[in-house]
């Protein structure tokens, strides 16, 4: 019988990657400057004319603000994001959706295509359908509309891009990893399409048709999923867990590398934390290579 | 029609036009020519129910005025008629006001293209009153009610007493100097029929639901924000149109005075029954634009750009592009390959010419304007030129005329006594124009052009592009006796006079300096000669010197068909080039606004408000809350120049970004406020100078002076606490204007708010709060009477 034998998970993330020291890193209470000319923002306070961090993370300066961006924390929605999240709760006229913020984002009746992408005013009959296009449970990707003042977000899904997700793996990051992009919807050339939402929900299915499948998720599509796009999922989605697991930023290009630095292990052995540790280390060498 | 034909590309719908050409209450059109009470019938019709002109009551109108003139003229001597005189103004005013009453064609709208004339013109009427004693106390029982929402001293405002005197007699001024809760009371009170009389702007004119019985037009010129002049046929409809309500009137009546001359009559023409303008895309590229579109996903700015009606008539020809491009794709693919052992290199060599002559062409404009070269460019000279079938050849200066905006040099030539044949003519026409002008000799030719045997000589006129080098020998000669005598043997007359002596001195001596310099002479250099010191110019000529002596290097220079297979070789190549340039038109950067687009992203990635990839940084979002002047406003956010201020000084300078009025008084300003009026301006030139650096065209002056600081003593006060009527002591700024700018001003306070929480300082936050209820109190923030 094959037997596993392998180091403990301790011993091997101390050793062998290799983190460049972030320039600014601070902790709760440290000060940033005694300088009073400047301004505050996120994540600072003042006591005694000093600009102290109230939380952990990087220290950002733009022109006179200073304001530090946490390593850790809950989704900051931004205008313009694209997000994956789930729906949590019907309500009146509006979904609640899971978003991994602070606050569940609402998703308003007025602010989807009905299905087909048919664009009207909703009716009364509609508010009471509101539960055979969406329910509980269901994962949407969707597009922030605006944010109010209490930091809950708005969300919509006026594009056939958005809409109802089948078929798939969500993976669960922390959202300081995804990184911003011109475009979040990228079709992996090895055969799956992937969503990155900002909030740090990531999707992986099979690949997209853009013309086809853009049916804002009302069709139901339930033929299996042929073995061969199951494992590229699985793979992506081991992939992906291990960069998030070394603190590596998540992008179209360092998911493909490590996807295909991956290629020399069977699906089964990526679980192994060493192997795992192999690929990711490989990766961020392709990607300082690269730069 | 084509806004329609644009709507439905966009959208991608049949559109129906439904379009009415009939006006339920037909407009007539008169010209008034009375002064005076018993002038006042001097109402003549020009434009009748059925928009035919009338040109007898044209006439008749001139009639009037001419008898009138002369008769003055006669009275008071040749004092004329001038425009202006306000005595005479409001003479014009009464009689027609007169006339009105008496054929109960009130009530009037008057249109006057000047907010102090409106006013003038209301104040002088003093003497009339159009109002029964029952319409009075309901006006009087109405202005009560609606000044009762004013704070004590509001009441007592200068314009609110003066327009409730003038309401009273039913007269009335309505323009974007008075207070807009005065305006509101003006508006309801017309549409009660209880203002007889109102004193507009063509502000008016853009109101839904205003009609009157008639329109009198002022005049029929306007100051457009650059200079006088008449109005459009879409504006002068647009007020007309005011005349004649709809259930009430059967003709609504449009006057236009006549207190000067009487208009001509193409313009009334023109102006009256004249076709509306064009209309015209508004569109603009704004920062606040690019930055929202930019941090959504679904649209591309230049979907966006495609898609406004800017772009509507290069993107209807599209599918006319996509035809060409296919034709033009299956030339391209027709095309023979020119299979010669020598020719591998011909199409290099073809690219490789037609750079050359494109630096050449440039250059040699470049050199013929230089001042140095101009002054060296006189009659004598010895100059290289190309003429007919000789590549290269001496040639002598003769005339630099500047005709337009081409120069001409006339130049005696030398040629063989028999060659100008027809024959000759033809052979060169056939292969010398291989590539604009410019044969396959020119690029080989080393030798001057020697005529062989009994020498003969032309004058002839070329174009600069024809000199091919200045060279540093002069002759001396008479150029004008060498000119008039070579036309003199024009004339078939003296065509068999021997040529004069100067001629045939000149023609002498060219041929010999030809004949002794075969290989060329000492030529003018630019960059020695002409002392041109420009690092770009030098290096650029220095480049064409060595692309000229490479084109010898080809191999294809060999082959005996050369000129056969570049004459192919070039209409391939157009082929091509006509390819290469229907793509263009069919791809993003042909649209008009793409240079400005890459433009404004270079300077929103300087200021970091996008990174490299376009992604919107924290800058941009604050930009994005921002709705005018985002630029500016988020600098000076992040440049903390609000921080240190109080809330009412910062609206204080706020008012800057929203103030437009061009003339006001200079306010009287605190230092604190000085100082923050430096720092706007410093911040401004900053950001000026970097659009002007990444290419955009505003001049940097224009976009300092695009702030105007006239408001800031006034708002100050104001968010201080001091009453209106107190305020409008300060500045000579109508107390409308004031108004409306407090009122645009609270919605940038809301912006700064609304981007102080993005940022997350929470103190700047609560100023601009502050800020906001400071100002809005008493009558700049009355509620809307129409709302309540």
């Amino acid at each position: 019988m094959e037997v596993d034998i392998r180091i403990t998970k301790d011993i091997l993330s101390k050793s062998e990657i290799f983190h460049k020291q972030p320039e600014r890193l601070v902790t709760p209470g440290d000060v940033i400057t005694t300088d009073t000319g400047f301004m505050r923002g996120h994540g600072t306070y003042m006591e005694d004319d000093k600009l102290h961090a109230s939380v952990a993370g990087i220290v950002e300066r733009v022109n006179k603000l200073i304001c530090v961006q946490p390593l850790k924390t809950r989704y900051n929605g931004e205008v313009g994001d694209v997000v994956v999240g789930r729906i949590t709760e019907v309500g009146q006229r509006r979904w609640k959706v899971d978003t991994n913020s602070r606050l569940d984002s609402a998703l308003l009746l007025s602010s989807v295509n009905l299905p087909g992408g048919e664009l009207r005013r909703k009716t009364t009959e509609d508010e009471l359908m509101m539960r055979q296009y969406l329910s509980e449970g269901d994962l949407i990707s969707a597009e922030v509309q605006a944010v109010y003042h209490d930091g809950t977000l708005s969300l919509h899904t006026r594009s056939l891009k958005y809409g109802k997700l089948m078929q798939g793996t969500l993976v669960r990051v922390s959202s300081s990893l995804i990184k911003r992009r011109k475009t979040h919807f990228h079709n992996l050339p090895c055969g799956a399409g992937v969503i990155l939402g900002n909030n740090g929900y990531i999707w992986i299915s099979s690949t997209v048709n853009e013309e086809m499948d853009n049916t804002g998720g009302f069709v139901q599509d339930l033929n299996p999923v042929s073995l061969a796009d199951r494992e590229v999922i699985a793979r992506l989605r081991t992939c992906i867990q291990g960069l998030a697991g070394e603190r590596m930023m998540l992008y179209d290009t360092s998911i493909l590398y490590a996807y295909e630095a991956s290629l020399l292990h069977t699906v089964k052995d990526l679980l192994k934390p060493e192997v795992m540790a192999e690929v990711v280390s490989f990766t961020s060498q392709q990607l300082e290579s690269a730069l | 029609m084509e806004f329609a034909d644009w709507v439905g590309r966009t959208k991608g719908k049949k559109i129906y036009v439904i379009s009415t050409l009939k006006r339920p209450v037909p407009l007539e059109h008169f010209i008034y020519t009375g002064n005076s009470t018993k002038s006042s019938d001097e109402n003549f019709l020009i434009v009748g129910a059925e928009k035919q002109f009338i040109n007898a009551g044209y006439s008749k109108a001139v009639e009037a005025k001419k008898a009138r003139a002369t008769k003055s003229s006669t009275a008071f001597g040749a004092k004329g008629i001038r425009q202006g005189d306000p005595r005479q103004n409001k003479g014009v005013w009464l009689s027609i006001i007169h006339m009105l009453r008496k054929k109960s064609q009130l009530p009037v709208v008057a249109f006057t293209f000047s907010k102090r004339k409106c006013d003038e013109n209301a104040s002088q009427l003093t003497s009339i009153d159009l109002l029964t004693a029952a319409e009075k106390s309901e006006v009087h029982i109405f202005f009560q009610k609606c000044v009762s929402r004013l704070k004590g001293s509001d009441k007592k405002l200068p314009q609110v007493v003066h327009m409730q005197e003038l309401l009273k007699r039913g007269i009335a001024v309505h323009h974007s100097g008075i207070l807009p809760i005065l305006k509101e009371v003006i508006e309801m009170i017309f549409q009660k029929g209880l203002v007889k009389l109102l004193f507009a702007t063509e502000t008016f004119a853009m109101g839904v639901n205003m009609p009157a019985r008639t329109v009198v037009f002022d005049s029929l010129r306007k100051h457009d924000g650059i200079n006088f002049r008449d109005l459009l046929p879409g504006e002068y409809i647009q007020m007309a149109g005011r005349a004649g309500r709809r259930g009430l009137d059967t003709t609504g009546t449009v006057i236009i005075l006549c207190k000067g001359d009487i208009p001509e009559t193409s313009d009334l023409h023109r102006i009256i029954l004249g076709k509306p303008t064009k209309l015209e895309s508004q569109f603009r590229l704004t920062y606040s634009m690019i930055l929202n579109l930019l941090r959504v996903e679904q649209l591309r700015i230049e979907d966006m750009m495609k898609r406004s009606f800017f772009e509507f008539n290069n993107q209807k020809n599209v599918p006319q592009y996509k035809s060409e491009l296919k034709q033009l794709k299956i030339k391209v693919g027709a095309m023979k390959p020119i299979e010669c052992q020598y020719c591998s290199d011909l199409e290099n060599f073809y690219v490789h010419c037609k750079e050359y002559v494109e630096i050449r062409n440039y250059l040699q404009d470049l050199f013929l304007s230089h001042p140095q070269m101009v002054k060296s460019l006189i009659p004598g000279r010895v100059i290289v030129v190309k003429h007919d079938r000789q590549q290269q050849q001496l040639g002598l200066l003769l005339k630099v005329s500047s005709g337009g905006n081409v120069k001409k040099f006339t130049f005696l030539l030398l040629t063989q006594n028999d060659s100008p044949s027809c024959d000759d003519k033809r052979t060169s026409e056939e292969d010398a124009h291989v590539m604009d002008g410019f044969s396959i000799e020119f690029f080989m030719a080393t030798e001057l052009y020697l005529p062989e045997g009994a020498s003969d000589h032309v004058v002839v006129e070329l174009k600069p592009e024809d000199i091919i080098a200045v060279t540093t020998k002069t002759i001396k000669t008479v150029a004008e006796k060498v000119i008039d005598d070579y036309k003199k043997r024009q004339i078939p007359r003296f065509k068999d006079d021997p040529p004069s002596q100067t001629t045939s001195i000149a023609t002498q001596e060219l041929l010999r300096l030809t004949e002794s310099n075969l290989h060329g002479l000492p030529v003018l250099d630019p960059v020695n000669d002409l002392g041109i010191k420009d690092m770009s110019v030098v290096e650029q000529f220095l480049d064409l010197k060595r692309r000229r002596d490479s084109l010898s290097e080809f191999r294809c220079l060999l082959c005996p068909q050369i000129v056969e297979h570049l004459n192919q070789m070039k209409a391939n190549m157009k082929v091509k080039e006509a390819m290469q340039k229907v793509n263009f038109l069919l791809s993003d950067k042909s649209l008009q606004f793409g240079p400005e687009y890459g433009q404004r992203i270079e300077v929103l990635r300087d200021l970091r408000y996008i990174d490299g990839n376009n992604t919107v940084q924290l800058k941009g979002r604050v930009a994005c809350e921002i709705s005018t002047n985002e630029l500016i406003i988020t600098e000076l956010i992040f440049e903390n120049v609000f921080s240190e201020m109080q809330p009412s000084e910062i609206a204080a300078l706020l008012s800057c970004m929203v103030f437009q009025e061009k003339r006001c008084s200079q306010p009287s300003l605190l230092p604190s406020l000085e100082k923050g009026v430096e720092q706007i301006k410093a911040v401004a030139e900053k950001i000026g100078k970097l659009q002007k650096e990444c290419g955009l065209t505003e001049p940097v002056e224009d976009y300092i002076e695009g702030f105007r600081f006239g408001l800031v003593e006034v708002t100050h006060k104001w968010a201080s606490g001091m009453p209106f009527s107190e305020i409008t002591s300060l500045t000579d700024v109508s107390e409308g204007i004031i108004v409306r700018t407090i009122q645009r001003l609270n919605e940038t306070l809301r912006d700064v708010r609304n981007a102080a929480r993005l940022v997350g300082e929470p103190v700047l936050c609560q100023k601009m709060e502050d800020a906001s209820t400071l100002i809005k109190r008493d009558i700049v923030f009355a509620a809307s009477l129409y709302t309540q």
